[in-house]
């Protein structure tokens, strides 16, 4: 079974449950295994071969990708799969860390509401081989057909490709998902593709905080919230990112810091396929 | 009892022995930039000392095979480091003045992590929003007896109440009180002088580059700012 049938089933389950989100593609992530110097000089080879010089230039001059994919030399294989075990365990506890999350809101009597964001959908297959993209496949070719001298001495390089699951997004801003119907269409996913080898894996990696711009309330109270989350949940969250939003509507002597409008509460850098 | 609570029997308790001590809040935006990862990995520690029935979903405060590295945060003793803060500014001012470092420290005050005993929630740690940190009203002495007839008193009001509870002190900032640069020696002087003279395990935590400088490496010996605190390690010399 292709990840392109997998997407159509997900979405005939996601409209059937009335789900207010899309489905996006995930990307194609390629893991270098190996000693920390060769690895990186063996990525950056494949992905000269693969994207061409200008992407490798971009890539490694702006930290740019232009494309559906992603690449890594700092986690194996098996470090990926156990991230993704323990974000789908954290997974089943989210409606309830929400919960807390928004009584330590009401506690402080902050002017901020809470959504899901960063729902993903990761496909682990029995046998890689057989799921493929048409992208895949090509790198794969490529990595065969490069030259066996230009890979960096030794023999301890090893690379996986592997494609980067599905992500759900909210179809209109400011309009929370119930995320008991979020977690029936992965368990009605599991059961329909299960016989195919391929196992779904529900990944909640973070909460959005909204507020109004024009009401004042510093970034740093989003930060001691999530201090206190994770202390209390012992999962790692983190404001990772925080910003005004559009440009309209600013007004003068606004900061990104006072008059924030979203602030992204992640957990740790959990999902290694973004 | 929640981190409120605690926090006001802790007032209550110093008012009770006439102590000129004020307990002042901190506010989420008073703290520093900087990320005190080291505190907050000490606050896993405690909580997963006190998760030993396992009713609680905590995780070891570093990975099995760092762990005979680490040094354990005393969970059982609430003030401790309350305590040994009285003890530490001191010997921080006079070594200070004694070396004529012209330094000047900020304190970082105190985090407060609590546990009801018999919260059956899944959820029963509790952290107090921001902190607090000690203010001295006047400059009359504070003896030993007095500081510990309060932790003898606070204790036994929390085992009567069934709550455990922590306070972590987060260590100082220090800098130059001048426009000058903060020699590395000076920061690791101070440290050690705590860890000899109170055999309390401080350490240089971090330190803090002015705007535009190289990044530092082994052979830095100059910086604008340091922040020192109690170690997670057992071993001294570590972290840094």
């Amino acid at each position: 079974m292709k990840s392109k049938e997998v997407i159509e089933i997900l979405r005939s389950i996601i409209q059937e449950l009335a789900l207010p989100v899309d489905v996006g593609d995930g990307n194609t992530l390629l893991i270098v295994e190996g000693a920390e110097q060769k690895a990186k000089q063996y990525t950056e080879l494949i992905l000269k071969h693969w994207q061409g010089e200008a992407a490798l230039d971009a890539y490694l001059n702006k930290n740019q990708i232009d494309g559906y994919w992603r690449m890594t030399h700092r986690s194996t294989l098996s470090e990926i799969h156990n991230k993704i075990e323990k974000l789908a365990i954290a997974t089943h506890r989210v409606v309830e860390v929400k919960e807390v999350l928004q009584s330590l809101i009401t506690e402080r009597k902050l002017p901020f509401e809470v959504y899901y964001a960063d729902i993903y959908i990761a496909i682990l297959p029995d046998n890689p081989s057989d799921y493929q993209t048409d992208d895949m496949k090509e790198l794969e070719t490529v990595i065969q057909e490069m030259q066996q001298d230009s890979i960096p001495e030794g023999n301890d390089l090893k690379t996986y490709i592997r494609h980067g699951g599905f992500k759900l997004y909210q179809k209109e801003d400011y309009v929370d998902v119930d995320f008991s119907l979020v977690q029936q269409a992965a368990q009605r996913l599991q059961s329909e593709i299960e016989k195919h080898g391929l196992n779904v894996k529900l990944l909640h990696t973070g909460f959005e905080l909204v507020k109004e711009r024009e009401i004042e309330v510093h970034i740093s109270e989003a930060v001691e919230l999530a201090f206190r989350l994770t202390m209390m949940t012992g999962i790692n969250y983190r404001v990772l990112s925080y910003g005004m939003g559009s440009i309209e509507g600013r007004k003068h002597g606004w900061t990104n810091e006072i008059n924030w409008k979203k602030a992204s509460l992640l957990n740790d850098r959990a999902y290694p396929y973004t | 009892m929640t981190p409120q609570e605690v926090k006001e029997l802790l007032i209550t308790v110093i008012a009770e022995q006439k102590l000129p001590i004020n307990i002042i809040d901190i506010l989420p935006t008073e703290k520093p930039d900087v990320k005190d990862y080291t505190t907050e990995t000490r606050i896993k520690d405690v909580i997963h000392q006190w998760n030993s029935d396992g009713k609680i979903h905590t995780q070891p405060p570093g990975e099995g095979s760092i762990m005979e590295f680490y040094t354990k945060t005393d969970a059982n003793t609430p003030l401790n480091e309350f305590l040994d803060y009285f003890k530490i500014v001191p010997l921080l001012e006079s070594v200070i003045t004694d070396k004529e470092m012209a330094i000047r420290y900020t304190d970082y005050g105190f985090r407060l992590v609590t546990l009801h005993e018999e919260d059956t929630s899944r959820y029963p740690i509790k952290i107090l929003h921001g902190g607090f940190r000690i203010e001295k009203t006047t400059e009359g002495e504070i003896s030993t007896s007095q500081l510990e007839d309060i932790a003898d008193r606070f204790e036994r009001v929390l085992k009567e109440k069934q709550t455990k509870a922590k306070l972590l002190h987060r260590g100082f900032k220090l800098e130059k009180e001048t426009e000058q640069t903060l020699p590395l020696a000076h920061v690791k002087q101070i440290t050690k002088l705590i860890d000899e003279t109170l055999n309390i395990n401080y350490v240089m935590d971090s330190y803090n580059l002015k705007a535009g400088s190289e990044i530092g490496g082994p052979n830095m010996t100059e910086c604008h700012s340091a922040n020192i605190r109690i170690s997670c390690w057992r071993y001294k010399h570590r972290h840094w």
